[in-house]
């Protein structure tokens, strides 16, 4: 018996929700090759040994944020500063980068996220009621999500080419783009994984970036979970 | 799935109960003290020796799974226990009533670190019993691969900031309500409070300046 597939998505073409992606790919062989290459490239020992150095020193940089407000008598948002945390070693271990503040980068990418993080719940009720919702012929939020997908595919290709650059020079097989990018580039890998599977894997990253910017923007939708199922 | 959120969530969820609870703070505290010592920052390889900053962390996901609701498609039409299951059957599993449920936990509200400490030492029957009832990173072939590292992470953050420094938040509680948007739970109210150090300052010379 197999359970292990997460139910159809709502919009298959969709890099955030689509079902390249690993959060929503059915159980087979691409998902097989990706948890693989998450166990043996991104989370084996001696891989998480390597980026020891850097985890080290984002959380150096967070003591020091603390005890800079700490100093100046200022209150700290534990959620803000964790998520500082949490975002720039999650980047810096997976694409060997966190997003620039002062390009206007990580701006945009909140926004992004921000939208998508809108939009996650009607999904979610969208693939729970996709065929009652077909029936009752209710678009299932088609438009707004093809369009918070494709600006986050401008982005990630933006990242795709940067990285490929980087490839020819020494740096190799650092983080988790590089290799993804190895896994595309080979010819005799066991699965043929498409630019969209790279790009939808990185959405899925991103997408819990700065998610607490965003909270208050979003409509509140406030109930106890245990009492509704 | 995701990290950064589930981190972040997991990280503000067990600092406010920490918080609430002086006494866990306390033994956390005495337990990092005589570990790790004053004179320098908690890093990561002192985890495996810090059994009740585990057990934080861990209770802390119990009461507060980042996730909530696990989602499920059969992909073949099965029968359980007399129960006929027809194919594509979409399946919830709520994880935040699975884990409080009192059938299976001792006072299954209440912030108990010390619920996680006696399992240990009763070796691999009660492992599996518990795999079964503690499912915050779900389970099975789709159970989130990143784990352990996510309890490092979180379990380093928390480390430090009850090392390093005292909290002052107004009032005598932080409020604990719960909303769920997206699909996280995270809280009404995000804590904001006051840190005190408690330790001489620790420096590290080799710090590149700050890229985000």
């Amino acid at each position: 018996m197999n359970i292990s597939s997460r139910g159809a998505a709502a919009i298959d073409e969709s890099l955030v929700f689509g079902s390249s992606g690993v959060v929503y790919a059915p159980y087979g062989d691409y998902l097989k090759f990706v948890k693989k290459i998450i166990a043996t490239k991104l989370l084996r020992p001696q891989v998480l040994e390597r980026s020891r150095g850097l985890r080290a020193e984002e959380l150096q940089r967070l003591y020091n944020r603390i005890l800079d407000k700490a100093k100046m008598n200022e209150n700290v948002e534990i959620g803000k500063e964790a998520t500082m945390l949490m975002n720039n070693i999650f980047c810096r271990m997976s694409m060997g980068r966190s997003f620039s503040e002062e390009n206007g980068e990580a701006e945009r990418v909140r926004g992004l996220v921000a939208e998508s993080y809108a939009l996650a719940k009607k999904i979610f009720f969208a693939s729970v009621l996709r065929r009652l919702l077909k029936k009752l012929r209710i678009p299932l939020f088609k438009k707004d999500i093809m369009d918070v997908s494709n600006r986050f595919n401008e982005l990630l290709e933006k990242i795709l080419v940067e990285h490929n650059e980087k490839l020819d020079e020494e740096h190799k097989d650092t983080d988790m783009m590089d290799v993804l990018l190895a896994a595309y580039a080979d010819e005799n890998a066991e699965y043929k994984i498409t630019r969209n599977h790279i790009k939808s894997f990185f959405v899925v990253n991103v997408h819990h970036y700065v998610r607490f910017h965003i909270r208050r923007v979003q409509t509140k939708f406030t109930y106890n979970c245990s009492e509704s199922f | 799935m995701g990290g950064t959120d589930t981190s972040v969530q997991t990280t503000q969820w067990t600092m406010a109960e920490i918080i609430n609870n002086s006494d866990v703070l306390e033994r956390l505290r005495e337990e990092i003290d005589s570990v790790v010592g004053t004179s320098r920052m908690i890093q990561e390889t002192d985890i495996p020796n810090l059994p009740y900053l585990q057990a934080v962390v861990k209770e802390g996901l119990r009461l507060h799974p980042p996730f909530p609701l696990l989602t499920r498609k059969f992909e073949e039409r099965c029968e359980i226990k007399g129960f006929y299951i027809p194919e594509k059957t979409f399946l919830i599993i709520n994880a935040y009533a699975w884990m409080r449920d009192p059938d299976s936990w001792e006072d299954p509200n209440e912030f108990k670190p010390e619920r996680f400490l006696g399992s240990s030492r009763l070796g691999q029957v009660d492992e599996r019993e518990e795999a079964q009832k503690y499912i915050p990173f779900g389970g099975g072939r789709r159970g989130c691969p990143g784990a352990n590292l996510a309890s490092i992470f979180v379990g380093t953050a928390i480390g430090v900031m009850v090392q390093c420094f005292d909290w002052g938040i107004k009032g005598d509680k932080i409020n604990m309500e719960e909303t769920f948007e997206g699909l996280t739970l995270t809280m009404v109210h995000p804590i904001k409070c006051t840190p005190i150090p408690r330790t001489l300052p620790f420096v590290t010379s080799n710090l590149q300046s700050p890229s985000s």
